[in-house]
């Protein structure tokens, strides 16, 4: 029963029932022009002209009124419907008087005919559900039952045309109605969810401020605020991986290098990427980031405790490429090819390995005390090992 | 309007941020380090409105902030005053909005979690016409080149342009870049501050075209 609660009775209405209404106006205007044009087509036939013309006159200030209160919203009202049932029952009971018995016995039309049918439908839009229609087109059966003394099967076919009409448009209108009111419920819920989406986000960045303030102001303490200032540092970091890796969505079955980069970030390593999301088959992109992890790793085993390091992300259309430097001790020259030929794997299997397998390649350049650096190159279109995928 | 030199006066630097107690531990510092703090706003709208007034040099800009946008209050800023020197400063992921002020005409970036002696140093270097580029950064500005690279009339890079572009984005100061070029840090300078000015130029010439493809006049 949506229809009756969004449209208050008495209230005027807006939105799809107010749609709904200018229709059954623009129902109840032509098929008014249709009958008043048979009064003046058959007025010649007629038993009492005056009758006729005086009904037809009614029926025609009817429609007008209805069309203006419907037209801007004021129809939906029990006493206008009501109104409107009485009014065209008794212009078609008026038949009896205009035409002669063997014409409302015969094959003539009532004066109200086919515009009869719009109470029915009114009371459909009004009351919501088949049963508000149902009640008016019965009374409206009835009325056409007296004028014949009875009903033969066109009365009753015509009859029960009316039924289901004025069943149908309460029922349709009960659904459009609820459906409307559905639509604008999901859309208040999507501005709520957009709203607290900002919210929160406007959260996280103050948080991140304060802790940012708390490292900043802190940082140079020995004691205790020293090391609290060091661990908001540290928290600092990981909520802002979390705010930039939750912020880049890939579609299912993909995944977002860039993202999954991001949140790599902490105190001691930055991850700088370009600001498109780079979108990678699953396979690939879970041996891409075991390399680049295993690069950091590599890092925080061997550089020293204050290295930091750098990750950087670029692609063009035909190859991805991932650096990874740190500002460490370095790798003595010739260590990697040493540690290679004495079986033990390291750098060579857990980066070099998986970059070849994806069919690209790996350079590592080392100094003594001035870091190292690994570039991964990976080519797009290469074939993934047992993937028929291809990457990018 | 002419800008004083590092030494000759006290560099005039307006802050930009709508956090109150971030606000003034930043003044607290610029004004120890002998920085003229002229003004210090929680919004775009009060940075646009004071900064003919006030004149800044250097215009420390929060991007996240609450109605008018960074992004745009650096826009307006410049298009007022296109000599003003805007270096955002900025502590969320918000790479997008990042690139967009830099385009919009932003001399630089630096991240919050920036020491006090980085901040100092990063307004002294902006005031002093120097782009201060973060790794985060460099890569955003290189992912913008190959981006545009595929449309009509795009600007492109020198190879020594993005070779240090690369290198700033690796993490290397200025310092360690010249010294593993052989060059000045001047020349890396410069080529860092090309990078930018020829994605602003562009980014003019977009907006322009756009504006006169919709019949938008002044």
């Amino acid at each position: 029963m949506a229809g009756v609660r969004r449209g208050e009775r008495g209230v005027r209405v807006g939105g799809v029932l107010l749609s709904l209404w200018r229709a059954a106006a623009v129902f109840r205007v032509v098929t008014a022009v249709v009958c008043v044009y048979l009064v003046v087509r058959w007025r010649h036939l007629y038993a009492e002209p005056a009758a006729a013309f005086g009904a037809a006159a009614a029926l025609l200030a009817t429609t007008g009124a209805l069309a203006a209160l419907a037209w801007t919203g004021r129809a939906h009202r029990l006493g206008v419907v009501a109104g409107d049932v009485v009014v065209t029952a008794t212009l078609t009971l008026i038949t009896r008087i205009a035409q002669h018995p063997q014409q409302f016995h015969g094959d003539m039309p009532t004066l109200t005919s086919i515009w009869a049918a719009g109470p029915a439908i009114e009371a459909g839009l009004l009351l919501g559900g088949a049963s508000g229609g149902i009640v008016a087109g019965l009374l409206q059966f009835a009325a056409s039952a007296i004028v014949r003394d009875g009903y033969d099967g066109r009365t009753l076919g015509n009859g029960f045309l009316l039924v289901v009409v004025g069943g149908i448009s309460g029922y349709l209108a009960s659904i459009t109605v609820r459906a409307e009111h559905e639509r604008a419920m999901a859309a208040a819920e999507r501005g709520r969810l957009r709203e607290r989406e900002l919210l929160t986000r406007s959260i996280h960045d103050g948080v991140l401020q304060i802790l940012g303030l708390v490292h900043r102001q802190g940082r140079d303490d020995h004691g205790v605020w020293g090391a609290l200032a060091r661990e908001a540092g540290e928290q600092e970091a990981a909520l802002r991986a979390l705010i930039t890796s939750t912020s880049h969505d890939a579609p299912t079955g993909a995944r977002n290098i860039t993202a999954e980069l991001a949140a790599l970030r902490s105190s001691r390593v930055t991850v700088s990427t370009p600001d498109a999301a780079v979108v990678l088959p699953a396979a690939g992109a879970d041996a891409l980031m075991a390399a680049v992890r295993a690069a950091l790793h590599n890092i925080d085993q061997h550089a020293g405790p204050d290295a930091r390091a750098w990750v950087l992300l670029e692609s063009s259309d035909d190859q991805l490429m991932i650096t990874v430097r740190d500002d460490g001790v370095g790798i003595p020259e010739g260590r990697l090819e040493i540690a290679r030929s004495e079986g033990r794997l390291g750098v060579s299997a857990s980066i070099c390995g998986r970059i070849e397998d994806l069919g690209g390649s790996v350079r590592v350049a080392s100094a003594i005390g001035q870091g190292t650096e690994v570039e991964m190159l990976v080519p797009l279109r290469a074939r993934i090992g047992g993937d028929d995928q291809t990457l990018g | 309007m002419t800008r004083p030199s590092d030494d000759a006066a006290a560099i005039r630097v307006m802050i930009v941020d709508d956090h109150p107690i971030w606000r003034g531990a930043v003044e607290r510092d610029l004004t120890s380090a002998g920085f003229d703090v002229v003004a210090s706003v929680g919004d775009g709208e009060s940075a646009v409105r004071l900064a003919a007034a006030a004149r800044p040099d250097v215009v420390l800009m929060d991007l996240q902030l609450p109605s008018m946008s960074g992004v745009q209050t650096t826009a307006e800023l410049v298009r007022l005053d296109p000599a003003i020197r805007v270096l955002m400063f900025s502590s969320s992921g918000e790479d997008a909005d990042v690139l967009a002020a830099a385009k919009a005409g932003a001399r630089g970036y630096l991240v919050k979690s920036a020491a006090a002696e980085e901040m100092v140093a990063a307004v002294r270097r902006t005031a002093a016409g120097e782009a201060v580029f973060s790794p985060g950064l460099a890569a955003l500005v290189l992912g913008e080149y190959q981006r545009m690279s595929s449309g009509p009339a795009a600007p492109e890079l020198t190879d020594r342009e993005t070779e240090i572009l690369r290198l700033v984005a690796k993490g290397l100061t200025a310092r360690q870049i010249a010294e593993r070029l052989v060059v000045s840090h001047r020349t890396v300078q410069n080529h860092v501050q090309n990078t930018l000015r020829k994605l602003q130029l562009h980014n003019r010439v977009e907006l322009t075209r756009w504006a006169i493809e919709r019949g938008v006049t002044e």
